[in-house]
């Protein structure tokens, strides 16, 4: 069985509870256990983040989208934006001893989620995320 | 997300409550960096026992508070860590590097 569900946020950091309460609630429901919710919870935050701050500059009233979609027991997660392409490829983990003081959102998502894809489809950045069922990072 | 300050002389204790992720995070680093640089703090205590969750952009904001700590020979601690918040710094290979602590009397030692 496939189910969806759309949300349009603005892109205002207040909204991130929100997307968070929507995608804890979408991916229990699909199936997934406690563990592997909390990272795709985790990982949509991160990708929504980066928008916020790399595509639209902290600018608070552009659009996003989410889609998420229960396929065949996998939580796949598309983030949509207008804003300038950012494209979260592979990184590397800040050494831990340096300290760095950002750099880890990428990082994180990459870790958490089994499938990452960018593109960019005409003016819209699109990274689509998938998380199969009953895999987690130990 | 809120904030409870508890200072004895140059020592404070910080309870956070709540999610600490972009929209947050910048109040608890304000709080953290001014305690030790505008009130002389020498020892920070960050009792994180009411979160839940905390995204890289706490974490940058924890990180900070480290180097600020380290910078003035201080100490930082995190005490409470729940599942969540502890997985983050696992998976950042963090958990290490910051001092960690079952209670506040174990961090106050």
């Amino acid at each position: 069985m496939t189910s969806e569900v759309e949300l349009v946020v603005a892109s205002d950091t207040r909204w991130l509870q929100l997307i968070r309460g929507v995608v804890e609630k979408f991916s229990a429901r699909a199936g997934l256990d406690p563990k592997a919710t909390q990272e795709v919870v985790l990982a949509v935050d991160e990708a929504v983040a980066n928008v916020i701050k790399h595509s639209y500059k902290g600018a608070p009233d552009q659009k996003i989208s989410l889609r998420c979609e229960n396929v065949e027991g996998d939580v796949e997660v598309e983030v949509r934006d207008q804003g300038e392409p950012f494209d979260p490829a592979e990184r590397e983990l800040p050494p831990p001893d340096e300290l760095r003081v950002g750099g880890r959102g990428v990082y994180l998502i990459r870790s958490v989620m089994d499938e990452v894809e960018y593109r960019r489809d005409g003016s819209t950045n699109c990274v689509r995320m998938r998380k199969r069922h009953q895999t987690h990072v130990s | 997300m809120e904030l409870n300050v508890k200072r004895e002389g140059v020592h404070s204790v910080v309870y956070v409550t709540g999610d600490i992720d972009l929209h947050s995070s910048p109040e608890l680093r304000q709080t953290v960096l001014e305690l030790f640089q505008k009130r002389g703090q020498e020892q920070i205590i960050l009792n994180l026992a009411g979160v839940s969750y905390i995204d890289s952009s706490g974490i940058a904001s924890l990180v900070e508070g480290l180097q600020e700590a380290r910078k003035r020979d201080g100490r930082f601690v995190l005490v409470g860590l729940n599942d969540g918040p502890r997985h983050v710094l696992e998976l950042t290979r963090l958990l290490n590097v910051f001092e960690v602590a079952e209670s506040e009397e174990e961090a106050s030692a």
